[in-house]
């Protein structure tokens, strides 16, 4: 039988069905306005340099006594963890009375160039959580870590176990050497030194490259052919809108961060090695002694689910706790299934270990 | 089966609809736009003849044009500013993928057409033809037409190649020519013709006035070629997945046809494409090869970017200009400081904490000693003093023990009544 079912007239009607929505959702495509990004109220606690610590104005009369902070990655911006009111990790934290706090890496520029790992991770993120300590009169805070910014969790909680009092990460990628990591492929041949010694920072546009050439038809071309079929909606196009702004809101790498995090996470699997230094510091996993909970996508091909549980093997705690959920890299944080499920998860875990 | 398939004359008449409809629908937009937008804003204020009306829209070549030059016009029209917004670039993507849909249903409609026409293949022969289709679809990937990825079906392919083309021109000090500055598909130009003539310019001898400026261009040369060749591996990459994937969609067809389920619309052919063309670009990019030359790729391109930035940095010098290995120290030094600063801040912010306890401790001890804690040891430890002494008064000094003393003879009672009243107290010292 011929594969094909439909008939001239119904091909020609498809084609020019296609370019009314097309030249219909061009007005509407015009008259969007400013994308806003970001729904839940916040205020700057911190400063320094480009880093700013936010705290996020608390939803419950009386939140929870030891506050989260999370720490995103450096690679894309955090707001998409409260992208918009149906779909904020953030928000479905504050309703279930955590109290919230923010890093925000900012953009680096050209005088950022010799930010290291160590200036990132015992400099900037140590000093936030000594400022939430001294708000709280605390020692130690629990910290929520989303992808690269759980490694980094994890490589704080290592250096400085004493301050953490319940670690939390998120498609968080420990072991870069599983065989289907194809971000790691990429990787071993590339001549870091070269690329960092010649610019300096890492445009944005190169990583955005790299994340589109792993599904370049999808990503570049069926996405938008099926966003002509909502551009009737506002909203659906607004949402739609939101979501690309945040795609191609690449931050430029420090350079020094981005030479060691490819060379030793990337290249050598260091944090499985045990051989990452930071400043002069090794990372020993077996410090790592504090509850545990690992939250992962199922269907994640850019931190694949085993590099993210390989955690299990290499700390010390006895309260560790994963949890699956059934979605992608980006899925778990703005799909409505994953927001039903995964900040009511985070926050009751926390409270048991209040 | 529907009749209307057996006609090849309704599937022509139904592309010249599809381009009768489509210029009708975006003149009408167009021409809404000529009236609402204001003069100074419209591109095509005072000249209808900007909109090339002698373009024929319904050729291939024609519509694609109307599409993409004319909606880019209009955009501009509508959004002056310069800086890219999240709108214009999800328009130009939209642009993008519609173009390609548009090409594959134009591939579609030409194939239909000549269902009955030159092949002389009717519907029960379909697979012959769909055969054919692909197979010369594959040609066109071909090593000779690699690099050309403009017409037909190849449009789609260009999306890796163009995304590639964005990010070697943001730091090349050559945005946009890089891809193409030894393109071996200029005509009559072929890659190992080129080399060889860029091998006589490296080995020829430097003279005149500019002797050093040519030495660095030679010494340059070989990461130009280098990456060219990096390239032409990429390109023939994207070739061979390119078939791969037309391999893959002739399974599918066929696998349609056998199981009754056949498409219904363009939609599902253009979804059922890309499905093909990600499961052959799945299969090599996790490939040995496809990492090796990746990799050649990027590396090579970042060799002449810090060739080109090292021959920068000594013109600039030259003109006794700040150069980017000055800034990488005047960085590096500003980083120093920072660290230092912040290392300070530490100090200080433990110092104040220890002094803020020192504080803190002292006038804890204020506090105890506003208590009295002091007096009232003094005091409790006379009375315990004063407990003991009336303790001692009171109690009786206990007996001295005594050991029993050994048996001895009796002693004569003269010696003992002369021992005793021959006593004398015993003089205390000093009396």
């Amino acid at each position: 039988m011929f594969p094909f079912s439909f008939q001239p007239e119904q091909a020609s009607q498809e084609i020019v069905e296609f370019n009314r929505k097309l030249a219909q959702g061009m007005q509407n495509l015009t008259q969007m306005g400013p994308i806003d990004t970001g729904c839940s109220a916040k205020e700057v606690v911190y400063r320094e340099d480009k880093v700013t610590l936010y705290r996020y104005t608390p939803l419950v009369e009386n939140p929870h006594r030891v506050p989260v902070l999370v720490v995103y990655a450096l690679v894309n911006r955090p707001y998409m963890a409260d992208l918009q009111e149906d779909r904020s990790l953030i928000r479905g934290m504050l309703k279930n009375g955590l109290d919230v706090y923010l890093i925000d890496w900012g953009y680096p520029d050209s005088s950022d160039r010799y930010n290291t790992m160590d200036d990132y991770i015992n400099g900037y993120l140590k000093r936030c959580v000594e400022v939430i300590c001294d708000r709280h009169n605390l020692y130690r805070i629990n910290i929520l870590g989303i992808c690269q910014g759980g490694t980094f969790s994890i490589c704080f909680s290592a250096m400085h176990p004493e301050m953490v009092r319940n670690l939390v990460v998120t498609v968080t990628p420990v072991d870069f050497h599983t065989p289907d990591n194809l971000l790691t492929k990429w990787a071993q041949g590339l001549d870091v030194d070269q690329v960092v010694d010649t610019i300096g920072n890492i445009p944005g546009e190169l990583l955005n490259w790299t994340f589109l050439s792993m599904k370049p038809f999808r990503l570049t071309g069926q996405k938008y052919l099926g966003m002509v079929n909502l551009m009737d909606d506002k909203t659906q196009l607004r949402n739609f809108l939101r979501m690309e702004k945040w795609i191609f809101d690449s931050p430029d790498q420090a350079g020094e961060a981005y030479r060691q995090f490819i060379k030793d996470f990337y290249q050598k699997n260091g944090l499985v090695k045990g051989s990452v230094v930071i400043g002069n510091q090794r990372v020993d996993m077996r410090k790592i002694d504090m509850p545990i909970l690992n939250v992962y996508a199922t269907e994640d091909h850019l931190v694949p689910p085993d590099a993210s549980r390989a955690l299990k093997d290499l700390v010390s705690s006895k309260d560790y706790t994963e949890v699956a959920f059934k979605g992608g890299h980006i899925g778990i944080f703005v799909s409505g299934k994953s927001l039903r499920e995964v900040p009511p998860a985070i926050a009751n875990w926390i409270k048991e270990r209040a | 089966m529907s009749d209307g398939f057996s006609s090849n004359m309704d599937w022509m008449k139904g592309w010249t609809d599809v381009q009768q409809k489509t210029w009708e629908t975006w003149s009408n937009m167009l021409q809404k736009n000529l009236t609402t937008t204001p003069f100074s804003s419209s591109p095509f204020a005072g000249s209808p003849a900007n909109l090339n009306m002698n373009m024929n829209p319904w050729s291939q070549e024609g519509a694609m044009r109307f599409w993409r030059d004319g909606l880019e016009q209009w955009w501009r029209g509508m959004l002056p500013q310069k800086q890219i917004s999240p709108e214009q670039a999800v328009f130009r993507n939209m642009m993008s993928a519609g173009e390609q849909f548009q090409r594959m249903a134009e591939e579609v409609f030409k194939s239909f057409h000549s269902l009955k026409g030159e092949s002389g293949l009717g519907m029960e022969n379909w697979t012959e033809l769909l055969d054919q289709t692909i197979q010369s679809a594959k040609k066109q990937f071909s090593l000779s037409n690699v690099g050309d990825m403009s017409k037909g079906l190849q449009s789609m392919w260009a999306v890796p190649l163009e995304m590639w083309k964005g990010v070697v021109a943001s730091p090349s000090i050559f945005p946009g020519q890089m891809p193409n500055m030894f393109n071996s598909n200029l005509p009559n130009v072929s890659m190992d013709a080129m080399r060889s003539s860029i091998e006589q310019l490296m080995t020829t001898p430097a003279v005149g006035i500019t002797r050093e400026t040519q030495m660095q261009m030679q010494e340059g040369m070989p990461h130009f070629l280098e990456f060219q060749e990096a390239q032409s591996a990429y390109m023939k990459i994207l070739a061979a997945v390119a078939e791969k994937a037309f391999d893959n969609l002739h399974k599918k067809l066929l696998e349609l046809g056998a199981s009754d389920k056949p498409l219904g619309s363009l939609q599902q052919v253009y979804d059922l494409w890309v499905d093909c063309s990600e499961d052959a670009y799945g299969e090599v990019i996790v490939g040995e090869e496809y990492r090796v030359v990746n990799a050649k790729m990027t590396n090579s391109l970042f060799k002449i970017k810090q060739f080109t930035q090292k021959m920068l940095d000594d013109n600039l010098r030259k003109m006794n200009m700040p150069t980017r290995q000055d800034l990488d120290a005047a960085y590096r030094a500003l980083q120093d400081q920072k660290r230092r600063l912040r290392s300070l801040e530490d100090e200080v912010r433990t110092l104040r904490k220890q002094r803020d306890l020192a504080v803190e401790l002292k006038d804890l001890r204020d506090d105890i000693e506003k208590l009295g804690i002091a007096e009232l040891r003094a005091e409790v430890d006379r009375l315990r003093q004063d407990a003991k002494d009336r303790q001692r008064a009171v109690t009786p000094p206990a007996a001295p023990k005594t050991t029993p003393a050994p048996v001895a003879e009796a002693a004569p009672v003269e010696a003992e009544e002369d021992a005793k009243s021959t006593k004398k107290p015993r003089k205390k010292a000093g009396e």
